[in-house]
């Protein structure tokens, strides 16, 4: 580095004040040795003090990592799950990229399909390919039987759409089956993140909680512990139903409308005219227009006393009126 | 001022062999000389009257040969100190004290030489530092310290050399600088008006122009620091 001088005008604990041959006033570092007063010193002219360097790279370096690490975190994040129920049940978690970020099972035989298949990391085709493949393998999928692939696809939130197209899924399975040569009913169904929910506190896989859901409301008499226990081939030929015709039939696909619907169902079963009552009464407080709605009431009841006793009175007084009346008209008339 | 605009290129020429030159530097340093001769004898001398003079000329063409540049020694500095110790050679003859020091210089030069300059050398280094002193002394009468001129003193080329300048011909123009002496503060807008510098830059290099034109003014008590400044000022001169 180019060195500068200056002559030392004043000597402080371990630095010293000089004036430099450009003129400038500068505080620098002593040099070892006996410096006096009026001394001519070299001095580096860069005066950077050392200390904020390195700080300054460490933050730089730390901020790097953190946004790094925020970066992944978003981008890792699940934002969509599709739920496989082959036999064994397996979830997989997509990130934004549509790369499985996560991957996990309910029972045990998922959990070693999984194990045998390594799918995190993989795009979403490849990870349904490797799993349906080890599946044939393991005898999950029987190439000799007729196997049913029940599919979910969840949004992590209410967003749709960073979520694959059931289309799209639908046809990744399709190939895979087709490459492992296994026939499968395939069943792809987009569900609401309640109905994942709820599944996951009900203990099932959302696809076999859909399927209650729907079998109930269809009439079909399936419980969560039969469908814990049986696998979904089993199950259609026990209580004779196609998963496909169920998922199919409503033309809502399934979500909060649809419990809030069958809620409503349930309670008017429960509680006929419970829905109707308080909008009827709404509808004869605006008919009656007076202002009060305890008013009208008592109005109503009036009139209804009126229309009970008025008969009888109707008969007998008015008619001795219409008599009177008669025989005073034909009195004047006689006058 | 003191050390007049062409000193340097003055003094090379006589040390090459001119007559003029030398001449010319003995004519207008005989001011400078007076002041330092009757700072030694501490009374008023008169040329043609007292030998001191004469000895204290003598010393001066004596420092014109002696001089030399790489001792990082101003011209003018060196020369009072010749001066100076010539004077005191003198008036300790006139005392009557032995005298044996031209003797042996004769019978040993060399090494008396060498003897001497590393005297003139420590004698340098002290007057420099007891020059600091005075100048840190004359700052602290103007309130600045040196702390405070690391502070104020601009970092950036263009401004330094503008306020170089403008201290330059503050410390050249009588009715300004008599002004800043007395009051001891700095005229600022006058001086804004005197060498186009804007007021506010002018204002926060107050101190900073108020010692170099102090400096500047002194520079005959302050010939070393004086010595250094000057190749900054006249970077700017040539611009």
């Amino acid at each position: 580095m180019n060195k500068d001088t200056g002559m030392v005008v004043e000597i402080k604990g371990k630095t010293c004040i000089i004036l430099t041959s450009g003129g400038e006033f500068r505080e620098v570092a002593l040099p070892s040795g006996n410096v006096r007063l009026g001394d001519e010193i070299a001095f580096a002219p860069a005066k950077i003090p050392a200390w904020w360097k390195p700080l300054l790279a460490a933050a730089g370096v730390f901020l790097l990592l953190w946004a790094g690490f925020l970066y992944s975190g978003w981008s890792n994040e699940a934002v969509a799950y599709v739920g496989l129920d082959i036999n064994p049940s397996i979830e997989l978690g997509l990130n934004r990229r549509q790369l499985v970020c996560q991957a996990g099972s309910l029972d045990a035989e998922g959990a070693a399909l999984l194990q045998k298949a390594a799918v995190r990391g993989l795009p979403l085709e490849k990870a349904i390919a490797a799993l349906l493949a080890e599946a044939v393998t393991s005898r999950y999928l029987d190439p000799a039987r007729e196997n049913v692939v029940l599919t979910t696809v969840t949004a992590a939130k209410d967003e749709k759409r960073e979520m694959p197209a059931e289309q799209q899924i639908s046809r990744y399975i399709e190939n895979a089956l087709r490459a492992s040569g296994a026939r499968a009913e395939v069943v792809v169904v987009e569900t609401a993140p309640q109905v994942r929910r709820q599944a996951q506190e009900a203990g099932l896989s959302t696809g076999k909680y859909l399927l209650y859901l729907r079998g109930a409301q269809a009439g079909l008499p399936v419980s969560i512990e039969e469908l814990k226990e049986e696998t979904l081939a089993g199950l259609e030929a026990k209580k004779h139903f196609k998963a496909r015709d169920l998922m199919r039939d409503l033309t809502n696909p399934a979500g909060e409308t649809q419990q809030e619907k069958e809620a409503e169902i349930q309670k008017e079963r429960d509680f006929p005219g419970l829905h109707r009552a308080p909008d009827d009464r709404e509808k004869d407080g605006i008919r009656e227009q007076s202002g009060n709605r305890a008013q009208a009431e008592e109005t109503e009841e009036k009139i209804n006393e009126k229309r009970e006793t008025v008969p009888g009175r109707d008969k007998f007084p008015g008619a001795g009126e219409e008599k009177e009346r008669k025989a005073e008209g034909g009195g004047e008339r006689k006058e | 001022m003191l050390p007049f605009a062409d000193l340097e290129k003055e003094l090379r020429k006589a040390r090459a062999g001119d007559p003029a030159a030398r001449e010319k530097i003995l004519e207008e340093l005989r001011q400078f000389v007076l002041q330092v001769v009757s700072r030694v004898c501490r009374r008023r001398l008169e040329w043609g009257r007292d030998d001191e003079l004469s000895i204290g000329l003598m010393a001066l063409n004596e420092a014109i040969d002696r001089y030399r540049e790489e001792r990082q020694v101003p011209f003018p500095a060196f020369a009072r100190l010749l001066v100076k110790s010539r004077l005191t050679d003198y008036l300790r003859r006139q005392a009557r004290e032995p005298v044996f020091l031209d003797g042996e210089e004769a019978a040993a030069g060399a090494e008396i030489a060498r003897a001497r300059e590393e005297h003139w050398a420590h004698e340098a280094a002290l007057e420099r530092e007891e020059e600091i002193k005075e100048f840190n002394r004359l700052l602290n009468s103007y309130g600045i310290s040196f702390a405070d001129l690391v502070k104020c003193s601009p970092r950036h080329s263009d401004t330094r050399r503008a306020l170089l300048q403008a201290a330059r011909r503050l410390s050249a123009h009588q009715d300004l600088m008599g002004n800043l002496l007395r009051t001891k503060r700095l005229p600022v807008l006058e001086l804004a008006k005197l060498t186009g510098v804007h007021p506010k830059t002018l204002e926060r290099g107050r101190k900073y122009i108020i010692a170099v034109a102090l400096i500047w003014y002194h520079c005959e008590d302050f010939l070393y620091l004086c010595s250094y400044l000057k190749p900054a000022a006249e970077v700017e001169g040539e611009k």
